[in-house]
Formats: structure tokens, sequence, C-alpha cells
């Protein structure tokens, strides 16, 4: 089957093509070279200028996993309110925040996303996610597995293992996790929650182990560099929420000694301590120090106003947040010497001082990186708010008009807090391009997607200009899915399942001795039963792995 | 030869596997062509007015496959056991929790406070596996409290020892002694001297052991919890835990489903969003604990057909009804009442591979293939189902 499609405007970063009409052929489920001219065209789309772009990636959205089950559970009343009549086509479900892993799937497709990925899977929950988001149709999927507060790795730091021994630790996660990047969630601070510690800045003693959060940043990011890994160590920074912690996620970024990491959601990051009410906006600080090093990528983690429910591996940070809890209900949890997760329900307001400035704070951070290939577009989902709100949110990137209209909403203190009012940048389509599928894509090392050249796997999202750019982006005039026309007018069309996107760096296999003697005498379950195999993931599970290469390993 | 590990429930699980087997449908006791049984069973299902999913004793893909049919016929989906779990879940709904899994319990827990005397009979190697090895990070022995209905009863040889306090008293004043525990923690003067026959200075030393230790851990099986608004008397457990975190460390380890209801309710939430005791008669998911309950439903009448699965054990057969049944089920089921129509499939984790949770709702572990038959998995017959319905 050979699909054309006719005479598209074209933003392809990848390529540097900015809106130039091109046609794109497609068979197989690839994009190929424009064939000889007497091959017959099975099928041609005519876009006249339609605005063409590849399917888009969102690197870090909480969709599958026992933290996300926990939150359905929790947010049981709003899911009783929101349910989602079946179709011929679609399964029924239910939920706005905390939505069932088919109607995530299909929202996702219907908005012109291709590939998710889920940012918090602990390597002794990572089966219950891969089934779940194998039960997320539409979309290729993959995960980061969670280090760093892990018994295992602590003990290797405080014995002074050899930074190798770790590197295999690390690879041997990967591999048997299935897993695409390595997480590290308030580095070794739900740990420190399990001892009973409240709080753990990047200088600060694990008091069981002796290790710092900065020893923690320090290692891992140097396994992720030295195996090879592509994507960056996704750091999740310490004192997530606390005013003044842009102070921690400085010195987590010195703490990568210049490698390669990725800050995830910095607008909970980027706080400072002025004014009256001691809280205030850092994003120009946070965005001066990310702007000038070229090592250090991020994503925002944008709120919006509404109800919503924040999952977090973070439990010391969520426990410490179970106050604003809204309903006034929420779960931590202790979990397998690995890690921890925490469920608290927040309604963002935007007559509220504090949340208030925390929108604008992200949008301060976008509106003031300078570089679209190191800063990417998500909410955190469902945190700062659920995945189904980015087409509003590209609007206040792109249309200044509408978002001085949307501040002139906001508490006035957190207006006069914000020099949001004095940033003029609109973002351009070849920018949001970058930021939701060429950067994602380079920095996950996903040489398949994120763009539209010969090779790529045909997931194109086709949009139908409009002025309000937020109407365009909620509801694309095409999606394919590798090469199939999954989504017309914003309406699903046909049911796909997806891969699991993975790394399998190489490493040492004494580990594993190491490790199956340390299960053996410490853990619950075997060694054996831990590592989820290719078969697996295929037969049972029901997500093939699709795996993407590293580059070789030097230590 | 197979052979079973070591745990008691899974070596009875093994045995039934020998059973003789049927890999033979039937209606009626007659026997049938397999796919003349999906077909009946197609058929019962798309002119019931309220069909019952009910059961549910089987593998993550087994209710995976389950969720599609509920959702494609209408049905109601509940686990026979989801009584018990919803104890719990109810808990978890309304207030959320503070809990943790069995590694760290077992590293982890100074103090575990075990409530009720069940929960060695619903999971036989909770002591030997989870409370006995040394633990990781305690460098003194570990205190167990036992607290519950042990009046009576002997206390096993392994779990009796310096280190284990014995609380006799009944699980309906699980509530009245966890609500006099917060109120002595919280400072508050109390007028009595004993609460639900237990004396004050018992409670007084509980308290302080639960407030000294590092990690303390409160274990109780929901099953156990067979009394009027358990989930009043969870709740105040699962609040003692708040409280508690307040200046420690303190951990609930809820222990629920059996017989596959955890898996059940772990697919039922993430591929429609609510717990178990969901119907979808109207095309949407409706959740509701207490009318979509599937052994209310039997009993008042309300729905008109039945499919029962059950394919981890034979003594797992439907539940003597009036109205037609369709049984998915082990091929050694033992039947009380012949079933309209019997589909026998395979085992998880003897005749195909699969997926189970374990008791704390977190780890998943995978099932293998260990002999060659000619059933075919649960998932499969209930797909074949589905794809069947006009």
């Amino acid at each position: 089957m050979l699909i054309k499609l006719t005479g598209g405007k074209i933003y392809d970063p990848a390529h540097g093509i900015n809106g130039k009409v091109k046609n794109i052929f497609i068979r197989d489920g690839q994009i190929i070279q424009p064939p000889k001219d007497r091959v017959k065209i099975d099928k041609e789309y005519k876009l006249n200028g339609k605005i063409v772009m590849a399917g888009a990636i969102d690197m870090h959205t909480h969709i599958g996993g026992g933290k996300v089950n926990l939150a359905r559970t929790l947010m049981t009343h709003e899911h009783r309110t929101d349910p989602h009549q079946h179709t011929v086509l679609k399964r029924s479900g239910s939920g706005h925040a905390t939505p069932d892993t088919l109607s995530a799937g299909y929202r996702y497709a219907e908005m012109g996303y291709t590939t998710c990925f889920e940012p918090a899977m602990l390597p002794s929950n990572a089966r219950q996610s891969h089934m779940e988001m194998a039960d997320t149709p539409m979309l290729d999927t993959g995960g980061y597995a969670m280090l760093g507060s892990d018994d295992f790795l602590l003990k290797m730091l405080s014995d002074g293992d050899d930074q190798s021994a770790i590197n295999d630790y690390v690879a041997w996660t990967l591999n048997a996790s299935q897993c695409i990047g390595i997480k590290v969630v308030n580095p070794g601070g739900i740990n420190a929650f399990k001892f009973n510690q409240r709080s753990l800045d990047v200088d600060e003693n694990n008091q069981y182990y002796g290790v710092t959060p900065r020893d923690i940043v320090r290692s891992l990011s140097r396994a992720i560099q030295e195996l090879g890994v592509p994507h960056p160590l996704h750091i999740h920074c310490s004192n997530l929420g606390i005013p003044g912690n842009f102070e921690s996620t400085l010195a987590t970024m010195d703490a990568a000694e210049g490698r390669p990491i990725h800050l995830t959601h910095i607008q909970f990051h980027s706080y400072g301590t002025e004014g009256d009410r001691k809280f205030s906006s850092a994003a120009a600080q946070i965005a001066e120090a990310v702007n000038r090093q070229k090592n250090i990528s991020m994503d925002v983690g944008q709120i919006l106003f509404g109800q919503t429910a924040s999952i977090s591996g973070d439990n010391m940070r969520q426990y410490a947040n179970h106050q604003h809890a809204h309903p006034k209900k929420w779960i931590c949890m202790d979990i397998e010497c690995d890690a921890g997760c925490g469920v608290v329900p927040f309604r963002y307001r935007d007559k509220d001082f504090v949340n208030a400035l925390q929108w604008a704070i992200g949008l301060e951070l976008f509106l003031l990186a300078d570089d679209p290939w190191r800063i990417f577009l998500t909410t955190d989902h469902p945190n700062g708010a659920p995945f189904t709100s980015y087409p509003h949110l590209i609007r206040l990137l792109m249309d200044r008009s509408f978002r001085r209209d949307m501040l002139a909403h906001i508490n006035p203190l957190a207006k006069q807090h914000s020099i949001l009012e004095t940033l003029d940048r609109e973002y351009s389509l070849y920018e949001i391009a970058i930021m939701t599928r060429a950067a994602p894509a380079r920095i996950l090392g996903l040489k398949d997607r994120g763009h539209l050249a010969r090779g790529g796997t045909a997931d194109i999202t086709v949009y139908d200009p409009q002025d309000n750019i937020e109407a365009m982006f909620e509801k694309p005039l095409y999606v394919f899915k590798g090469g199939e026309l999954v989504v017309e007018k914003g309406q699903l069309k046909k049911i796909v399942r997806g891969k699991t996107q993975v790394v399998k760096p190489d490493y040492d296999n004494s580990i594993e001795k190491k490790l199956n003697r340390y299960f053996n005498r410490y853990h619950t379950m075997k060694l054996s039963n831990f590592k989820i195999s290719d078969d697996e993931m295929a037969e049972d599970i029901g997500s093939p792995v699709q795996v993407h290469a590293c580059k070789d390993r030097i230590a | 030869m197979i052979k079973s590990g070591q745990c008691p429930l899974n070596s009875e699980g093994f045995n039934q596997a020998h059973w003789a087997n049927t890999s033979t449908s039937m209606i009626q006791g007659e026997q049938i062509s397999h796919a003349t049984a999906i077909g009946k069973a197609a058929d019962l299902l798309s002119k019931a007015e309220f069909p019952l999913i009910g059961g549910l004793v089987t593998d993550v893909n087994g209710v995976r496959s389950a969720m599609a049919l509920a959702d494609a016929c209408g049905a109601i989906i509940d686990h026979q056991d989801s009584q018990a779990i919803f104890r719990n879940t109810r808990v978890l709904q309304d207030s959320g929790w503070m809990t943790t899994t069995l590694t760290e319990v077992r590293n982890r827990a100074d103090l575990v406070v075990v409530i009720g005397s069940q929960v060695l009979d619903d999971h036989p190697r909770f002591f030997e596996r989870i409370l006995q090895p040394k633990p990781q990070f305690l460098k003194k022995p570990r205190q167990l409290i036992l607290l519950g209905p042990w009046d009576g009863r002997k206390i096993p040889t392994e779990i009796k020892g310096n280190n284990t306090t014995v609380i006799k008293t009944t699980m309906e004043s699980v509530a009245e002694l966890t609500a006099a525990l917060r109120a002595i923690l919280a400072g508050r003067p109390l007028d009595k001297n004993q609460f639900a026959g237990v004396n004050i200075s018992i409670l007084n030393d509980l308290a302080s052991r639960l407030k000294t230790s590092q990690y303390s851990v409160l274990a109780w099986s929901a099953k156990e919890f067979d009394t009027p608004h358990s989930e009043l008397a969870i709740e105040q457990l699962v609040e003692l835990i708040k409280d508690l975190n307040k200046t420690t460390r303190s951990s609930g380890l809820p222990l629920g489903g059996s017989n596959g209801g955890i898996s059940a309710n772990q697919v039922c939430t993430w591929q429609s969003g609510v717990p178990l005791r969901t119907s979808f008669a109207t095309g949407q998911p409706q959740h509701d604990a207490l009318l979509f309950d599937g052994q209310r439903l039997l009993e008042s009448g309300e729905t008109d057909l039945l499919l029962w699965i059950s394919s981890l054990r034979s003594d797992q057969p439907p539940p003597d009804t009036d109205i037609p049944t369709i049984a998915i089920g082990h091929p050694a089921m033992q039947f009380k009442r012949l079933p309209e129509i019997f589909i026998p499939v395979g085992i998880p984790g003897i005749d195909h591979t699969g997926h189970m949770f374990r008791m704390d709702n977190v780890v998943s572990l995978p099932l293998r293939k260990l002999r060659e038959t000619d059933l075919p998995a649960t998932a499969d017959v209930l797909s074949q189902i589905t794809a069947r319905l006009s």
C-alpha cells in the first residue's frame, strides 16, 4: 500500500524544514523517498496547505502503574461524574485527571500524540506498568525505571563500590524492567523518609547510608553516560514544592558535573522566598542556568487551573503536601525496598496566590528558555494538569493576547509578583514542533520517530489551520499511526496497539550473582521473577519490545 | 511430574490439576463442540437483560478479556470474594491511607501488630517468609503483637516467644480499641479503665510502643473483618497510622483478596477507571459497591444470567442459583448443579502462562506453563465469545 500526502506544509525541525510545501510518501508503515513517476498511488490525501508534523511524543506522563491505579481508586468520586460511553470502536471508560488506560490512549491519539513515556516505573512494579500501558491502545509506550532510593544502590554507594559495578546494576535494571531510561526521584529522599527523615537537601546525608543526593546524581548521571544510554538521567530534584527550592535545583545541576541530565517538571522546583508571602518566582535564575549549561534539558510540568490528582514517587514530599489535599484524602506508600509513591488530589485555583504564581512560573520558564530543543511541553500529567489541556497550553505559548487575557484573571498579587506581563515572546509552530516531536525523539534516542524523513515510522499528524490555535491542536484533521489512518477530524477511525520502547545496554553478568544473593537474603520475590523477558512482554503482557540503540559502553 | 512449592494453598491448586479432567464443552451435561458452546454462550449473553460476570477466579489476562466482554454485552462485573476487598477499598476511596509492602515489612518493621487471628490461615507463609527472616535494618529482634480473637485459639508455636505479645479481643472491638489508642496518643483524658475488655494499662503500653518504634506495621486481613460496618474499624486503623506518622514511621499492610481477587480488582480499575462491582449496562462504567455486589444481585434475583469464571481452582464452582449459568472453568470443576453451558479451560500457571498479583497489591508475578494440554486459556474463550456477540 502506497500512500501519498500531497501538498502539506511540513514542519520537520529534525531536518530544518519550517513550513515548506512537500509531499510525503508512506509504504509499509514507513516514510519513504518519493517513488518513481509511474508507481501507482493506492491512496492520496490532498492536504493543500494543511499543517503536517510528526506524531507528537509525550516524554513525561503518568499513564500506567500501581500509583496511577491507586489514584483512580482515590478519585472514584470524579470517575462517577465523568463516564465515557462506549462506541462501535471504543471501549467505555471513566475519569478526567486519572482516566482508565483505554480512554487515555484514545484521547492522546485524538490529539495527535503517538508515543508516550511513563516516567516513574518502580522496577518492582514494572510488570503492572507495562500491562497497563499495553492496555493503552493507539500509542507506543515506554518507561523510565526509578533508581536512587533503592536500598541496593544506596548500599553500593555507601560501600564505595566501583563505578563500573554501578554501571552494571543500572544496565541490569534497564534490561530487567524493560525500560528506556533511568529516573531518580528526590534522590535518596524516598529512602530517607523510610528512616523517618522528613527532608533531604542536595548535600545532606541519608542518615542510614551516609550518602547525599549529590552523590546519587553524580553516580547515576555518570552511569548513564558511560553505558551509552541515549536519554540523560531524568531527575526529579530534591525539595519539590518548597519555597526557596531553586537553590537545590541549581545544586543538582552542579552535581551532574557537566554530564547530560534532564530536569523534570522544573516548574515545581523554581520557587524563591521573596515578597510578603515568602513565595516567589525563581524562573529567571533557573532559565538562565539552563540556557548557559548545554548539558541540561528540562520539561516544565505546567500547572493549569482546575481539579487534578498529583501522583508521584516522591512520598517524602507528597506526605508533606497532604495538608493541601483537595478533597481531603491522600495515599502514601513505601514499596519493596525499591521506592515509594504518594497520591494527593489537588485543585489549582486561579484566585489563589500560590497556585496563580505557580501557573505564571511555568509560563515564565517556557518564555525565558532560549533553546526549544532543551525544553519540553509537559504538565507532568496529571500532576500539573491532565494531558488533555495541552492544546490550551500551546495557545498560551503561541498567542500573547490570549495569555494576557488569562493573566488578567489570576490572583492580582501573583500577577504583580510575576514578570509574565512583560514577556512578549510567542512560540512559532516550528518551535512547538521541536518541543513536542523532534526534541523528545532526539533526547530519548528514538531515531525512527519525531521526524518526517525517509526511514521514519509513519506516525504523522495533520492539522487544519485555524485562528484559534487551541482548537487546531485539539482536533487534528488526520492522525496516522504506523502508516494507518487512525483519526480523522478528531474522531477515532481505527484501534491499533503499540510497542514498548526500550534500550538494552550491556552489563557484566556478575552483578546478577550479587543481586541474586541480595534478593535471596532480603527480598520476598525471586530475582528470576523480578526480570521481565521479551517473550513475556510480547505474549503475556501484550506489548512487544522495540529496542533502540545505545552508544558503545565506555566504562 | 508437576511439583508444587511449599505453600499449602498452592499445593491444593496443584493437587486439583491432577484430578480427572475434561477438555470437552457441555450443554446441560451433554458433550458438544467448542464452537457450539461459544456460539450458545454468546447467544445467551446477547439475549440477557442484566447478565453478571462473576467468579473471576482467574489470571490477569482472563480478567482483561472478561472486562472486554462485560463492556460488549452490558454486564455487571464482580469477583466472588470482593466482599473482603471492598472493606479495604471503601476506606481507600473515602480517606486514602499509608501502606507498605512485604519486602519493607520483612526488612524494616521493628513492631508488627497483626489484627485478627486468621492471617495465618489466609496467608499461610506470612510468618515464615516475612516476619521470621533476619531483617536488613534492625539490630534488635522484631516485636510482634497479636491483637484479635485468640481466646480459645492456639497460637502457633513458631510465633510464640519473648517478643510476642497477645492482646485477646474480638473483631467487633477493634474499632473501639483503636479509637482508644488514638485518644491516648493524642493525650486526651479517658474516663474508663478498660475498653472492650482490655485494660487501659495494656493500651497505654501498646500506644507507647507504637510511638517509640521506628517503623511499625499494622497488618489486617479484610476477610476476617466480617462484622457490620467493618470499614469504619479499618478506617480507625488507617487514621491511627496517619496519627503515628506525625512523629515516627508507621504503615498499614491491608491484606485483601483471595482466589485472584486482587488481580481482578486491579485490572478492572485500570481498564474502566473504577473498581469491581461495576455495571456496563448503560454502555459506560457505573460503579456502586452496594448496588452491584454480585452476590446480592444473585440473591435478589435482579440478574438473569450468570457467566461464572473459575479457572484457578476446581472447588470454586458457580453458586447454586436458578438462573441460567455459563461456567468457564477448571477442567475438574466440581458442580453443585450442572450449568447450562460448561467450557473447560486451562489452569493458569499449569496449562498456560499468565500473571497474578501478590497479596500486597503491588507485585505481580509471572505464572509458567508446566504441561501440554488442549485446553484453551480463559482469556481466549472469553475473546471468542465477545467476537460472536450479535
